[in-house]
């Protein structure tokens, strides 16, 4: 069954009523820096910490929220000491990831995150220097595709060494 | 303190990473066979919330940009 289309105010307005803690990554984060294309799912960066995992999935649950490799409904145990969880929600696929070493760590993503205002609701998005390390470190044909238009949009594009990849 | 959880954000996990890419391809192959003006619809749908987060982020990205 083909998921729902994004709705990023309705995932962030879930995320942000729960009082969660979240960094948008992903195609949208791309978006916010300027290469403006279309996404299909909803990338979240998130902290590790099990209560913050308790209130996302509070969060997902009231999208009505599955995941969706096997359409369960959420439970704690879905996310809590994993390293990624995929959801299918009312408001499209959300894909959450725990964040790796730094500079692509929570604490650093969230740091150079930029603030997204909905009026309602406001939330972070991850800045350029982290999408650049995230669209390197994945590499696909995609991610290629946007450090190419993220360089022709802002020149030289910062570069953060990622341990494993560039050493 | 604690050991910090597994992450995918790292170098090593390509077979991992191959999975969730195979998966999101099946997902967007299912999508793929609406009508075309299905398919505009959701690309102009799309495309407007894609400007909508791009005026939302203006007024810090200024400052917030390396």
């Amino acid at each position: 069954m083909p998921a729902p289309d994004p709705e990023l105010d309705a995932v962030a307005d879930a995320l942000v009523a729960a009082g969660a803690g979240f960094v948008v990554v992903g195609g949208f984060a791309v978006i916010a820096n300027r290469f403006v294309r279309a996404t299909e799912d909803i990338g979240v960066l998130i902290p590790d910490d099990e209560k913050n995992d308790r209130r996302l999935i509070a969060a997902l649950r009231g999208i009505n929220g599955v995941r969706q490799r096997d359409g369960e409904p959420l439970t704690d145990s879905h996310l809590h000491g994993h390293e990624h969880l995929r959801v299918l929600t009312d408001a499209g696929l959300v894909d959450l990831f725990r964040g790796g070493a730094p500079p692509l760590d929570f604490a650093t993503v969230a740091s150079h995150a930029v603030t997204a205002d909905y009026g309602s609701v406001s939330f972070r998005v991850a800045g350029l220097r982290s999408v650049v390390g995230f669209k390197r470190l994945a590499d696909r044909p995609q991610d290629r595709l946007d450090l190419e238009r993220l360089r022709e949009i802002h020149g030289e594009l910062p570069i953060d060494p990622i341990p494993g990849l560039d050493d | 303190m604690s050991e910090r959880a597994p992450s995918l954000l790292e170098p090593g996990h390509e077979r991992e990473w191959e999975r969730l890419n195979a998966e999101k391809q099946r997902l967007r192959l299912d999508a793929s066979d609406a009508p075309v003006g299905e398919l505009l619809r959701r690309g102009q749908a799309l495309s407007a919330q894609a400007m909508r987060l791009r005026r939302a982020v203006e007024p810090t990205d200024a400052r917030t940009r390396p």
